[in-house]
């Protein structure tokens, strides 16, 4: 009954938000258009849009606002000290859904926003011309302006409340790790955003020190990129920056919180997705950098001039500077954390998710250039034609260089999960990370067979019924048997290494009940694990809790979960 | 503060917002064009989008400089202005950003409000421009081919598009 009775309440409290602040953003717009601000003085044309918006702003803003304040009202005298339930309430991970939702909305719109915001008076800074011969859609400062405000306050409001929810009990389950999701969720964004953005300028600084290439006709179109670069920079810098000087600040005080924040898988998700995006730039940026080199060793022509050849072999490579750093920084902050962690195992655990993720960015990398590099071959060994023009010297440097830097990357992290494999075999073998990563890799490599089965099928029959008697029939089927046999391969190795640990898994199965499992879950070498593995013995002791009121009970049962190691849970039974 | 009485106080001052936000608009809102100095670009400019949009081509005509007026008799520019079609001026605002350059030669820059419908359905979007413009001894004149506003050729090779 409570649960539909959320539902409802802030269902209904997130649409008319929506509406509301929809009214309040384009009334603002209107405003600040009167007033001049974004809008130069008028030469000619009908500015009645301008009453009609508004008489529109007013009717959203007035009737959004009596919908949402009824809701709103009933969601926060739920929330009254006198409601036994009011604990419940703000502990629902309803209630942590809808706080983390509008959260992330206003974010988005707000930084989008603000980012606009940040690269007209960047342009300014620049003594950029208001218009181009290259951007048809102008700024329109008043609007940008008018969001910032809106979703700015709004998203203060919310945090606020969430920050009211945090300070009133200790929470657990859903309404402690849903608006965690939005917080790292955030963090990640603003980290990804700023590298890019940070690259962006890095490349323009070295584009303008290069030159443009002979006959380039871009005109202002590096200083326009470099303002809006640093503008994206900021604005997504502050995200990143605000979000994880909170979430770190969490993590170093005290109470519940902070003992929650350190035991976060959220958190070690947050490093691997940090490390596992530094890995994807490395293969864009490494591909970029290297194709251009052996492009030119190769004697490919260069058909897109923007870039001197020098640039295009060194901007890729500014690009991933800022990658670089925060994938080395991420990797020791996370490295530092496992080890002070108190849950068993976390170091090795969180080293074998990274080398994972990073082992399958490589490994995707390097099965694209190897079937791309098989195909060209087999068109060459059956008498293809793909050959016959240049582009091919293009295409083999694209699929030698992507090739290389996944390889790189593959064998380096590979490696690293075969040492640890070969120094314990059994824990290895039991490792979710490790059965993800091999499992991940034979269905994907499958997939791949499957369509590039297909394909050369179709291309076979289409040659054999004379559908299309000019085509060279090699040609045709050569990049789809390149990839039937890479991917294939890829299937047999890894699907033969998860038939490895399964056996070792079932050589040394896990521990009945009644006795301490001899490997612990996820384990390295090192102390055995206090918490008990699936399967494994438990000891419980039974203690009866007292509290004054009904509320400081359950905070008090909120607090102690809160507190409970991995492994171990406090049970309620019935009285 | 009480979560209710926060959320009255949040109520209040919206609808206090949206009193002050609707009397700013009345006040402060200019629903007619700018007025310039006379003899200057914009006056000129201004000039020819009022001629533009009374359709009155002959004197919109006037206003293009003696280079683009060698290129292409008054005929043929309404034979160009007919074959464009109309681009609905009353749907559109013009407003000036910048104006740069000095001497006999400046770039007016434009930004151009574009609506359609109106209520929840309207809707709008920017665009840029730039117009060039001359200074002659009868004043300043627009050096470029233009329907309207848009940057569009009266023709080719002396032929109308």
């Amino acid at each position: 009954m409570q649960t539909v009775r959320r539902l409802y309440l802030y269902g209904m409290s997130g649409v008319t938000l929506a509406v509301l602040l929809t009214g309040l953003n384009n009334l603002f717009v209107v405003v600040f258009h009167a007033v001049g601000l974004g809008r130069g003085a008028a030469l000619a044309g009908d500015t009645s849009g301008d009453r009609d918006q508004l008489s529109l702003a007013i009717a959203l803003t007035v009737v959004g606002l009596l919908v949402w304040t009824v809701h709103w009202l009933l969601v926060e005298r739920s929330l009254r000290p006198e409601n036994p339930a009011s604990a419940a309430e703000r502990g629902s991970p309803i209630r942590a859904l809808y706080l983390s939702l509008v959260l992330a909305v206003l974010l988005v719109f707000g930084v989008l926003a603000g980012v606009q915001l940040l690269e007209h008076l960047a342009r300014l800074l620049f003594g950029i011309s208001p218009s181009s011969d290259f951007e048809f859609i102008q700024i329109d400062v008043g609007a940008a302006l008018a969001t910032v405000l809106v979703t700015g306050l709004a998203w203060l409001y919310h945090a606020t409340i969430r920050r009211r929810d945090l300070a009133a009990a200790a929470m657990s389950g859903g309404g402690a790790w849903i608006p965690r999701v939005y917080l790292y969720g955030a963090t990640l964004l603003g980290l990804v955003m700023t590298a890019i953005n940070l690259g962006t300028l890095l490349r323009m600084a070295s584009d303008a020190l290069a030159g443009p290439a002979p006959g380039f006709i871009g005109g202002d179109v590096v200083r326009r990129g470099a303002a809006d670069a640093l503008a994206g920079m900021l604005g997504w810098g502050i995200v990143y920056g605000g979000h994880w000087w909170y979430a770190t600040s969490l993590l170093r005080g005290e109470g519940w919180r902070a003992s929650s924040e350190r035991q976060s898988r959220l958190r070690v998700a947050y490093y691997v997705a940090a490390i596992g995006a530094a890995a994807i730039a490395t293969v864009v940026f490494g591909w970029q950098s290297l194709s251009s080199v052996l492009g030119l060793m190769l004697g490919a022509e260069r058909d897109f001039v923007s870039e001197s050849a020098l640039g295009s072999a060194v901007g890729p490579l500014l690009g991933l500077l800022p990658w670089i750093v925060a994938w080395f920084v991420h990797a020791r902050w996370m490295a530092d954390e496992a080890r002070a962690s108190e849950v068993p195992d976390r170091a090795a655990a969180v080293g074998r998710l990274a080398a994972a993720a990073v082992g399958l960015v490589g490994i995707g990398a390097f099965a694209g250039g190897a079937a791309g590099l098989m195909g060209l071959l087999l068109d060459i060994l059956l008498g293809g034609n793909r050959t016959d023009a240049g582009l091919w010297r293009h295409e083999l440097a694209d699929f030698l260089a992507v090739g290389l830097v996944g390889a790189a990357l593959w064998l380096w992290n590979w490696a690293s999960l075969q040492r640890h494999w070969a120094a314990d075999p059994e824990g290895e073998a039991r490792s979710t990370a490790r059965r993800a990563y091999l499992l991940v890799i034979v269905g994907v490599a499958l997939l791949a067979s499957l369509a590039s089965l297909a394909v050369l099928l179709y291309r076979l029959l289409n040659a054999i019924l004379g559908v299309d008697q000019f085509t060279n029939v090699a040609s045709t089927v050569s990049a789809a048997l390149g990839a039937l046999l890479t991917a294939g391969a890829l299937a047999a190795y890894h699907g033969l290494a998860e038939r490895r640990d399964r056996a070792l898994r079932e050589a040394t199965p896990a521990a009945e009940p009644g006795q301490v499992s001899p490997v612990p879950a996820a384990t390295a070498p090192g102390p055995p694990a206090s918490a008990p593995s699936v399967g494994a013995a438990t000891a419980e002791r039974t203690f009866v809790l007292r509290a004054p009121s009904a509320e400081a009970l359950e905070a008090a049962v909120n607090a102690v979960r809160a507190g409970l190691p991995s492994g171990t849970e406090l049970e309620e039974r019935p009285s | 503060m009480s979560p209710t009485r926060a959320v009255t106080w949040v109520g209040g001052g919206v609808l206090a917002l949206v009193v002050i936000a609707a009397v700013v608009v009345l006040l402060a809102e200019n629903r007619t064009p700018a007025s310039f100095p006379a003899g200057s670009p914009q006056a000129a400019l201004q000039g020819y989008l009022a001629a533009w949009e009374d359709r009155d081509l002959e004197t919109a005509y006037g206003y293009f400089s003696d280079s683009i007026r060698s290129q292409v008799t008054l005929d043929e520019y309404e034979t160009a202005v007919r074959g464009f079609g109309d681009p609905s001026p009353g749907n559109e605002a013009v407003f000036i950003d910048a104006t740069q350059g000095s001497g006999d030669r400046v770039t007016v820059h434009l930004t151009v409000e574009h609506y359609s419908g109106d209520g929840p359905g309207a809707a709008s979007y920017r665009t840029t421009t730039t117009v060039e413009m001359a200074r002659e001894p009868d004043g300043w004149k627009l050096d470029e081919q233009l329907i309207g506003i848009e940057q569009v050729p009266f023709g080719i090779d002396g032929k109308p598009l």
